[in-house]
C-alpha cells in the first residue's frame, strides 16, 4: 500500500510525513535538500540516534522509495513508535520530562554547532516512558548571533502548562487540548499571585514577557527606533538561557502532592486478595494466549494489571485513566523499572477529538487507538452508570478497539456502584449481567466466562468473529 | 523607556529575519536580549568565580603540601638522628 501523507504535517516545506500501516516514511523536498545535506555530512543525526535523542532513522537507497515519494531529494524511513500520543493526554511528569529530553537535545546540539528550528510539544514522543524527539528536519546549523527562536513557542508548549500545576495546581491537559498551540504567556501571566512574581524565574520568563508581547503589538506600526548594536543573542547567552531553563523545569513539582480518588484505588478497592489473585490468574492466561505486540488497558489506575500484563509477555502497553494521579503515579513506576507501559490520560466520555487543521492535524483517539488486546477491568461502569452512557454503545466502542479482550461487568450490588447511586435514582433499568452477556454475544465470541467476586464481578474473555 | 527602545529594535530585526517558518515571536527576542545578557553576564561570573575558586583551591593546596613536605623532612631527620 502507499503510503499517504500525515495530516498533521504541513507546517514545514523542507519536508512530510507519509504512512502506512506498517512505515512511516519523511520526504525531503527540493526545497530542504541544502540544508539536509549541510546536517547529514555531519553525521549529527547518527550521533543523536546513538545517544537515544531521536528515533531510530534511514536513508532509503532509490529502489525502496515507495513510487509516490519519487520526486522528493531524499526519504527517510523512521522506526514506527507503539502510539502516538498528544500533550494533552499527558501527566505532569511526562511533560516535564517531554520538556528537559527537548532541552537537553538542544544544548546537546548547540555544543555542536546546531540548533532546533521549533520546539513543539507534538515533535515529542514516547517509548513507553522513555522521551524521544521525532523532528529531524527541525535539526538546523547554528549560525553565530542567532536568537533562540522557539522560546515562544517553548515556552508555550512547555513551560506554561508545567507552571499551570506547579503554580496553581492547574492540570494542562483541558487547556492544551482546547489551544493546540499550547497555553499563551498572557493568560498564564494574569494568573499568577503576586508573591510567585517575585521570583526570578517567573518574573522574567513570564510577567516580562508576556509584557514585551503587548508592548511589541502596540508598536508594531512604529518601528523607528533603530539600534543595530543589539541585533544579535551572543553564544555565551543562548546557552546560558538553555541552561537556566533547563535547571528551573528539573526543579519544578506539582504544588499540591495529595493524592486524588484513585491515586490508593489499589489499597482500597473493593474486593480481596483472593479476589484479585482470580483477575489476575485470568489476565495471565489471556496474555500468554493473545500475545500482543499492543495491549490497551482502559481504566488502567496506577497500571497494576499493565505491569502484570507486561509481566506475562505483552511487548507493549498503552493505558488510559481519566484521573491525573494515577497516570502520573503509574509513568514514574514505568519510568523506575523502564517497562514498556504507556499511561495516559482520557476522559473516556470525551476523548481527543480530531482537531486542528482541517480537523484532522491532531487524530483523535478512536483513529490512533488500534490494538490487538484490550482490558477493560472495572471500567465500564464508570462509563454506562457514572456517565449515563448506553450499555450497547459503550460495549460497541471499547470492543472496537481491539479484535480480542477482556471485559469486567460490576453487578449493581458492588459498593463502588452503591456509592455512585447513593444520591441518583437508579435508571439504569437495563444494566444487568444478562444483558450485558447478551449484547456481547451479539457481536462477539464469549471464549471465557469467570466470575471474580461473590457479589457477582464477572469477568468476559471475548473475541470478535468478524 | 529601556523596554520601548527594545520592542523598537526587535521589531526592526524581525522584518529582516523572517525565514523561519514559525513565528519567533517579539516579546520573546525582546526578552532574550534583556535577559541573554543577564545570563552570559552570569555565567562569566560564575566562570571567573569558578577560576578564582579554582586558584585558591589550589594555592592552598599547595601550602598544606609545602607544609606537609617540611614535616616529612623533619620526621624523617629526627628519625635519623634517633
Amino acid at each position: 500500500m502507499l503510503p499517504k501523507l500525515n495530516s498533521g504535517s504541513f507546517r514545514d516545506p523542507a519536508g512530510h510525513i507519509y504512512e502506512n500501516d506498517n512505515s512511516i516514511y519523511r520526504s525531503i523536498s527540493q526545497h530542504g535538500k541544502k540544508a539536509f545535506e549541510e546536517i547529514h555530512q555531519t553525521n549529527i543525526i547518527n550521533d543523536a540516534i546513538k545517544e537515544k535523542f531521536i528515533v531510530a532513522t534511514k536513508i532509503l537507497s532509490e529502489d525502496k522509495i515507495p513510487e509516490n515519494l519519487k520526486n522528493s531529494a531524499y526519504v527517510l524511513e523512521h522506526n514506527k513508535l507503539p502510539y502516538i500520543s498528544y500533550p494533552y493526554e499527558w501527566s505532569f511528569y511526562q511533560l516535564k520530562d517531554a520538556a528537559l529530553h527537548h532541552l537537553d537535545f538542544q544544548i546537546y546540539l548547540f555544543e555542536k554547532g546546531f540548533t532546533l528550528k521549533d520546539a513543539s510539544a507534538y515533535n515529542m514522543q514516547f517509548i513507553g516512558a522513555r522521551p524521544i524527539f521525532i523532528d529531524i528536519l527541525s535539526i538546523k546549523k547554528y549560525s553565530a548571533g542567532e536568537f533562540w527562536t522557539s522560546h515562544k513557542q517553548f515556552c508555550e508548549n512547555f513551560l506554561n502548562p508545567l507552571l499551570l500545576k506547579s503554580l496553581l495546581d492547574l492540570n494542562h491537559n483541558s487547556w492544551f487540548r482546547g489551544a493546540l498551540d499550547g497555553i499563551p504567556t498572557a493568560d498564564l501571566a494574569k494568573l499568577i499571585p503576586f508573591r510567585k512574581k517575585l521570583s526570578w524565574n517567573i518574573f522574567s520568563q513570564v510577567i516580562l514577557h508576556a509584557r514585551f508581547d503587548r508592548l511589541a503589538v502596540k508598536n508594531q506600526e512604529k518601528p523607528s527606533i533603530k539600534n543595530k548594536k543589539t541585533k544579535s543573542l551572543p553564544k555565551l547567552a543562548y546557552i546560558g538561557l538553555l541552561k537556566q531553563m533547563r535547571n528551573w523545569i528539573a526543579k519544578l513539582k506539582p504544588l499540591n502532592k495529595e493524592k486524588t480518588l484513585w491515586a490508593d484505588y489499589t489499597n482500597t478497592n473493593t474486593y480481596s486478595s483472593e479476589e484479585t489473585k482470580a483477575k489476575f490468574d485470568l489476565l495471565a492466561e489471556f496474555i500468554q494466549a493473545t500475545k500482543p505486540n499492543k495491549l490497551l488497558d482502559l481504566g488502567c489506575n496506577n497500571g497494576e494489571f499493565s505491569f502484570a500484563a507486561i509481566k506475562n509477555g505483552a511487548q507493549s502497553v498503552v493505558g488510559f485513566d481519566f484521573d491525573q494521579s494515577s497516570i502520573a503515579d503509574a509513568y514514574l513506576k514505568a519510568k523506575k523499572h523502564q517497562a514498556p507501559f504507556l499511561p495516559l490520560y482520557l476522559d473516556a466520555a470525551n476523548p481527543s477529538p480530531n482537531q486542528g487543521w482541517i480537523q484532522q492535524e491532531r487524530k483523535g483517539f478512536n483513529e490512533r487507538t488500534k490494538a490487538c488486546a484490550l482490558i477493560a477491568l472495572a471500567f465500564i461502569h464508570h462509563l454506562a452508570i457514572a456517565k449515563n452512557t448506553p450499555l450497547e454503545q459503550t460495549i460497541d466502542w471499547i470492543i472496537s478497539l481491539a479484535p480480542t479482550g477482556l471485559i469486567e461487568f460490576i453487578p449493581k450490588n458492588d459498593p463502588t456502584i452503591c456509592k455512585m447511586l447513593r444520591l441518583r435514582q437508579d435508571i439504569f433499568i437495563d444494566y444487568n449481567i444478562e444483558n450485558f452477556e447478551n449484547i456481547l454475544k451479539s457481536k462477539a465470541k464469549i471464549i471465557k466466562k469467570t466470575q471474580i467476586t461473590k457479589n457477582g464481578r464477572v469477568v468476559f474473555w471475548f473475541k470478535k468473529t468478524v | 523607556m529601556l523596554i520601548r527602545l527594545l520592542a523598537g529594535t526587535a521589531i526592526l530585526l524581525l522584518s529582516e529575519a523572517s525565514y523561519a517558518y514559525i513565528d519567533p515571536g517579539t516579546g520573546s527576542i525582546m526578552l532574550q536580549m534583556l535577559i541573554g545578557g543577564v545570563t552570559a553576564a552570569f555565567a562569566l561570573i560564575s566562570l571567573q568565580f569558578q577560576r578564582i575558586k579554582i586558584f585558591f583551591r589550589n594555592f592552598i593546596y599547595k601550602i598544606k603540601n609545602y607544609n606537609k613536605k617540611a614535616d616529612d623532612k623533619e620526621e624523617k631527620t629526627n628519625a635519623a638522628e634517633t
